[in-house]
């Protein structure tokens, strides 16, 4: 662990004193670090960051809690361009100070104007905030519930396969192949009622039983709306298929029965104009081999989730004709349900039932700063009043 | 067997990609620009010719393959002018073609390499910057709509655009165009 801090941060170091001896005169206007590292036309590395600084209080009832404070995540970004078919983009996460994590290791190949190939680490397109995740890019100091429950942010498997866009359609693909959530690792059950997020793993040492399939198709020909609808097919995968005896019949059932199968779809829209903006997601899931897999780990994994959420936005400053700066309103709903239909034999549980209120503001004070304050409201089926929390944060993206 | 979907897609992929992998890149470029041109201007018959410049003393480099002075019919019909700017990961390279009062006809991706932010090549998009000139102010999220997902890409080629909206300006006063 700590070698690989060490050479880690060597490595940062290294860009860091190369990036200081390829840039040049400062621009008047703000830009990122990757604009101005590309203003040569020999530069090849970019660099970017993003980070989210923290605070969560709960508030209003009889019991008092103290406030969590965190770096919640400081990523740094790297991109290397080899020639003009050929990149390699990686995201190095650091979580609440302490864990490190690589979020994207891809390379890119243009085969054509309409298609690259890509290979790597690269994140499951599915929902808005998995692939934009920058905290500058969304509203409220926390990544909406669906996207941490539901569906798994941030997602990202070890793959390979195609992107690409037709300008003139105005349309985005993406089509990958890749190693599943993992489901049974060495008797322990990864997954259950309360969604897939502990089948995630994050490209360290993954394994594969079968491989999965994700895709994901962008529509942006309508001015001022993008739409998106996503797909995921496959098995989870498991420690039991590996050095499995094909002939012995009992073994290979048990070894199906420790996988469930995904057929996950999303989809979702952004539409923004002269301040205003909403968007919205909905996702819904049907899970195979439930029961099978409930009975072997003694779990209570859904057959069906499902969950949605909508959010209205809009900045204040044009109220006061003022149009250079950012003071955001906004007000998000989301409601999901990581169990909302369970096979026979499978214990429903209603806690897997959540609704969630968030309102508050965001306040931009320069490109790729902001500052955030809001209120939230959640409630699960089996309780009766919301709990109340208040966020405020830090989000910088450059 | 369960692996012969995976092996049919990448190799139809690679095929497809074979296929048309074949023009050298700039050759591309410049059918493109001259495509677009001849949308613009509504015939084929125009003449683009690259200018340079000896001695000179502009503030910014001119490339030899960067600015071009379109005529038809022996008249002069505008200039395009080549730029490059950032997208997330990848640059890209896209042309601004004004006519003789330095006033955008027409702005134009010709090459966009990655996948974030392409949303900008969206012709509706770029028609938003019909008519300015380098005294117009424009800023990305005021007058220019703004693109979800693809934030750097079109607040660069806003920026690019302003810029060269000035390369004009400066080349005009010079005595250049």
């Amino acid at each position: 662990m700590k070698t690989k801090m060490i050479l880690l941060a060597a490595l940062m170091f290294h860009l860091m004193t190369s990036y200081a001896q390829l840039s040049e005169k400062t621009e008047n206007e703000p830009q990122n670090t990757s604009m101005k590292l590309m203003s040569t036309n020999d530069s090849k590395i970019s660099i970017g960051g993003y980070a989210e600084i923290n605070y969560n209080q709960p508030f209003g009832n009889d019991i008092r809690s103290n406030g969590e404070l965190d770096v919640q995540r400081m990523v740094l970004l790297f991109a290397y361009q080899f020639n003009d078919r050929v990149d390699f983009v990686t995201e190095i996460e650091f979580e609440h100070v302490k864990e490190v994590f690589v979020e994207q290791a891809f390379i890119r190949y243009k085969l054509n104007e309409w298609m690259n190939l890509r290979a790597g680490l690269i994140l499951i397109p599915m929902g808005i905030i998995n692939e934009y995740h920058e905290p500058t890019t969304f509203n409220g100091v926390e990544r909406p519930l669906i996207a941490n429950t539901l569906i798994p942010t941030t997602w990202r498997e070890i793959g390979i396969g195609f992107s690409g866009k037709f300008n003139d359609l105005g349309l985005k693909y993406q089509v990958y192949l890749v190693n599943g959530l993992n489901g049974y690792d060495d008797g322990t059950a990864k997954i259950s009622g309360g969604g897939l997020r502990s089948g995630r793993k994050k490209g360290a040492e993954s394994f594969m039983s079968s491989p999965n399939l994700s895709f994901k198709i962008d529509y942006y020909g309508i001015s001022n709306l993008k739409l998106g609808f996503s797909g995921y097919l496959g098995k989870t995968q498991s420690t039991l298929f590996d050095g499995l005896d094909t002939n012995n019949d009992a073994l290979v059932m048990m070894a199906d029965s420790s996988r469930v199968g995904l057929n996950l779809f999303g989809i979702d829209a952004r539409y923004n104009k002269d301040g205003f903006a909403f968007r919205g997601a909905y996702f819904a899931g049907s899970l195979t081999n439930t029961a099978e897999y409930n009975e072997l780990t003694g779990k209570d994994v859904g057959s069906k989730l499902f969950g949605y959420y909508m959010e209205a936005s809009y900045n204040l400053m044009r109220l006061f004709e003022n149009k250079n700066e950012e003071l955001v309103f906004f007000a998000r709903y989301e409601n999901y349900n990581t169990q909302s239909a369970v096979e026979a034999g499978t214990v429903k549980n209603d806690a897997y039932a959540v609704k969630q209120i968030t309102t508050g503001l965001g306040y931009r004070i320069a490109n790729g700063v902001v500052l955030k304050a809001d209120l939230q409201f959640l409630k699960n089926k089996t309780q009766d009043s919301y709990a109340k929390q208040f966020n405020a944060g830090v989000a910088v993206w450059f | 067997m369960r692996k012969l979907p995976g092996l049919i897609l990448i190799s139809l992929g690679l095929s497809l990609a074979c296929l048309s992998a074949n023009a050298s890149l700039s050759e591309k470029v410049q059918k493109r620009m001259d495509k677009e041109l001849k949308k613009q201007l509504g015939s084929a018959m125009f003449k683009r010719e690259s200018i340079t410049f000896e001695n000179n003393d502009l503030s910014f480099t001119l490339e030899n393959d960067q600015l071009y002075k379109i005529s038809l019919e022996k008249s002069v019909k505008g200039f395009v002018l080549v730029e490059e700017a950032m997208g997330r990961y990848h640059s890209f390279k896209f042309m601004v073609f004004v006519n003789s009062k330095l006033e955008v006809q027409a702005v134009y991706v010709l090459q966009y390499d990655e996948d974030y932010g392409s949303e900008i090549t969206s012709k509706k998009w770029l028609e938003q910057f019909k008519g300015f000139n380098p005294q117009s102010k424009f800023e990305y999220k005021q007058n220019i709509d703004a693109i979800s997902g693809a934030t750097i890409s079109s607040k660069s080629i806003t920026l690019g655009i302003k810029n060269v909206l000035q390369k004009f300006k400066e080349l005009r006063e010079k005595g250049c165009l």
